[in-house]
């Protein structure tokens, strides 16, 4: 069977699928893309044990009947590689048979070993829930306000992922890793029922890179298991991960007593020279209130430590020392894209967390917990 | 009072200049130290008045052929006038803070190798206390002084011939290998007699033609490397030459676990000694990390039968520093381990245990339990281990603490 398509119409649907190829997949077949030729459509999937990607590429030519459907597999990161190297405007012409394949371009000749394309497991959707079409833009948003703070390989399997809950006309996205925790919502046109999934992380962070800042519609299709969403010729299916989450509105704290707002960038720049002694940011950073007055502070293990003074609109008449852990805090300041942040501190920093968000976006919003100074 | 003959080797400053020191037969010295009729008399101690198993003996003791690690009734044979001398882990502990206080006086380049080991890094102090041999000199008279015990002292241009010398004359003795000396010195010593050749590391030596140091010098570095990997096989390289460049460690690293074991009567069958010994180690484990603030989810349990160690790797929920939780997971072993089989030891440990300085944002406020566990702690710790415990380890028989060649008088390894 032949068939001949474009470099360039294969090059951005290569590079999305080949970004959940293991490099060392416990099941070889993980390792191949699956590519299907019906009509003048060639479609590939790639995947792996949590997640599933297809795209659709149209074809230069084919000798294939149109009635017919011709499967095969071929190496993800080697025909990647292959592609990405051919020169742009290059028509790539496949002859492929049972055992192998033979790419040709120009004078470039390239001969593949296949698996076979029936070890390939390809899962489809499920019975759909519900669906909803919304722009990518405003996922996109959603996501990249919230993944940061998923877990990574916790016990607690639910953390290791991303919270999406249909709340009235809102759609909540909840991420946490236990220490911190991010809250990000966008408005929707209509009221959906009460319903909650949990995305695996790779997944969340995968749509995080896929999605762009258009605001072209994707559709989302819910099941009990899984969840698909459709990207123009991408289409992403994922498996869901069946727990239940903890509850977040518990954490999330409310009326804390001590509130002030301070300059973004400021604050930034300020950690950034305090902790220029530690080189890997998990320590604790210091942060000592008093009237109109915050002083950072870092102790390191060589018992070097450095302190930056600031002038701050800390109305309290009291003096109030927290600690923070350094990388969380940047994350949060990252995230905030207002000018202005304003930072909640709670009475007791034994029990009780601290809230940050935006001067002008509530939004969003994102729970530390506190370190003992 | 010292006589020796080093006084060739005090011309010049070194370019580096390490010392080992070593106290002698430590445990038993404090003993004959502190109940001066026991001096002269061969003495061995074990942990309790019950151990079997000798931890370490007095040189008299030595004399007759007793060694550490052997066991009591074999000692006897050898020695019958053997005194034994229950452990008093708190009183070596109080001892050798002291040591290392005073050797801190000499040099805040100190990395206390173990409960009775340091090694001093004197380069910089020359100019200021005087050759190392001097030095070496110095604070062996400033040991005596300050706890009345001798040492021996080896001084070179590194860690390793540092050691190495130290044993070669004890106790009481000085050794002095200047580091210009070390690889001619060295030359004729086999590769095992250094500290931190093991046995494996020297099978493979012998195999590539290395059984004493000079042979080392004729192999390519490259063969250790590919072997060990790029920095132990540089050192061990360079260590049989003489030239150990590893530093000394004056920081103590961050915990990689925290764990306890213990070796049972052996071929113990009783499920509920077994489940009371293992109760203890998730006591032990679990109090040591409250004492360090620290909270640990993963846990390694293990059971040495005849044959070979049954293990298991498991955890809990969420990051914990409690008996109970960490009893459970102990339970879970227990029924891997076939009927009748005999279990000779147990191990309780901690894996890679964190910060408990950040709380868990969904763990609740902290529980009765919590509360209990820290006001047993600190009764425990006026007025002695296990003074309040679980119901079930009230009545087990004595299992005194042991002091572990890796205490440290600060940090998570203060064990006693």
């Amino acid at each position: 069977m032949k068939f001949e398509v474009y470099r360039d119409s294969l090059i951005y649907p290569l590079s999305i699928l080949s970004s959940i190829i293991q490099t060392k997949p416990t099941i070889p077949i993980f390792s191949q893309f699956f590519l299907s030729l019906t009509d003048s459509t060639l479609t590939i999937i790639a995947s792996d044990s949590e997640i599933q990607i297809t795209a659709s590429v149209e074809i230069h030519s084919t000798d294939l009947d149109s009635s017919t459907t011709f499967n095969f597999t071929l190496p993800a990161k080697k025909f990647s590689e292959i592609c990405r190297n051919l020169l742009p405007g290059s028509l790539l012409k496949f002859d492929i048979n049972e055992l192998q394949a033979i790419l040709r371009s120009g004078r470039n000749r390239y001969q593949l070993m296949l698996l076979n394309p029936e070890s390939f497991t390809i899962y489809s959707m499920q019975a759909s829930l519900f669906s909803i079409s919304l722009p990518q833009n405003d996922i996109k948003w959603l996501l990249a306000k919230s993944s940061f703070c998923m877990a990574i390989k916790d016990i607690r399997l639910y953390l290791n992922g991303l919270l999406l809950e249909f709340r009235g006309n809102t759609l909540i996205a909840v991420a946490t890793d236990g220490h911190r925790l991010a809250f990000s919502s966008i408005n929707l046109a209509d009221d959906f029922s009460a319903n909650k999934i949990i995305l695996p992380r790779n997944t969340a962070l995968e749509l995080n890179r896929i999605l762009e800042n258009t605001t072209d519609l994707c559709n989302l299709n819910f099941s009990n298991s899984s969840f698909e969403i459709s990207i123009g010729s991408i289409s992403i299916l994922s498996n869901l991960i069946n727990e239940v989450y903890p509850d977040y509105d518990r954490v999330i704290p409310n009326d804390l007593p001590y509130i002030f707002t301070i300059d973004r960038e400021l604050l930034k720049s300020s950690i950034l020279r305090t902790a220029s002694l530690i080189p890997d940011k998990l320590s604790a950073i210091n942060f000592s209130f008093s009237f109109n007055h915050l002083s950072l502070s870092i102790a390191s293990i060589d018992h070097d430590n450095s302190v930056e003074d600031l002038d701050i609109d800390f109305s309290y008449d009291i003096t109030y020392a927290v600690g923070f852990n350094i990388s969380y805090f940047l994350d949060v300041i990252n995230a905030i894209d207002d000018k202005n942040i304003v930072i909640n501190l709670p009475h007791d920093i034994n029990t009780t967390s601290a809230l940050f968000h935006g001067l002008h976006d509530n939004s969003y919003r994102y729970v530390i917990m506190p370190i003992k100074p | 009072m010292y006589n020796t003959p080093w006084g060739s080797y005090c011309e010049r400053i070194w370019p580096r200049a390490i010392i080992l020191i070593d106290m002698n037969a430590f445990f038993a010295s404090v003993e004959q130290l502190d109940n001066p009729q026991w001096r002269n008399h061969p003495v061995a101690i074990t942990n309790g008045a019950m151990g079997s198993c000798i931890i370490t003996c007095s040189y008299e003791a030595r004399a007759f052929g007793i060694k550490t690690g052997m066991r009591l009734p074999e000692a006897r044979r050898l020695c019958p006038e053997l005194l034994q001398i229950p452990s008093r882990p708190r009183r070596y502990a109080e001892i050798s803070t002291r040591i290392m206080q005073t050797l801190a006086t000499i040099t805040p380049d100190m990395e206390i190798f173990s409960v009775d080991e340091a090694f001093l890094d004197v380069t910089h102090c020359q100019t200021l206390h005087g050759t190392p041999p001097h030095i070496a000199q110095m604070a062996r008279q400033r040991i005596f002084a300050a706890v009345g015990l001798l040492c021996s002292a080896g001084v070179s241009g590194d860690k390793t011939t540092a050691k190495f010398a130290a044993k070669l004359k004890k106790p009481d003795g000085l050794t002095v290998i200047p580091p210009w000396e070390a690889r001619q010195r060295l030359a004729d010593v086999p590769v095992t007699e250094l500290c931190g050749i093991n046995r494996g590391i020297g099978q493979f030596l012998a195999v590539h033609g290395v059984e004493r140091c000079g042979d080392m010098q004729r192999l390519p570095i490259q063969i250790l490397c590919q072997r060990f990997g790029e920095r132990l096989g540089r050192r061990l390289w360079l260590m049989a030459q003489g030239a150990d460049p590893e530093p000394l460690e004056t920081q103590i690293k961050a915990p990689k676990s925290i764990g306890h074991g213990k070796v049972m009567p052996p071929d113990t069958r009783d499920l509920t000694t077994i489940k009371t010994y293992l109760r203890h180690m998730a006591h032990k484990v679990a109090a040591r990390l409250r004492q360090h603030q620290l909270l640990a989810s993963h846990f390694l349990i293990a059971l040495r039968t005849q044959e070979m160690w049954i293990s298991l790797k498991e955890h809990t929920i969420t990051p914990c520093d409690e008996e109970q939780p960490i009893y459970q997971l102990a339970l879970r072993l227990l029924l891997q381990l076939p009927p009748g089989k005999g279990v000779f030891q147990v191990q309780i440990t901690a894996l890679n245990p964190g910060c408990a300085a950040h709380r868990d944002l969904f763990s609740s406020p902290l529980p009765r339990r919590r509360h209990a566990a820290t006001m047993m702690d600190r009764v425990n710790q006026r007025y002695g281990q296990m003074t309040l415990a679980s119901a079930r380890l009230i009545h087990i028989s004595p299992m005194p603490d042991v002091i572990a060649p890796s205490w440290r008088p600060d940090g998570h390894r203060r064990t006693v």
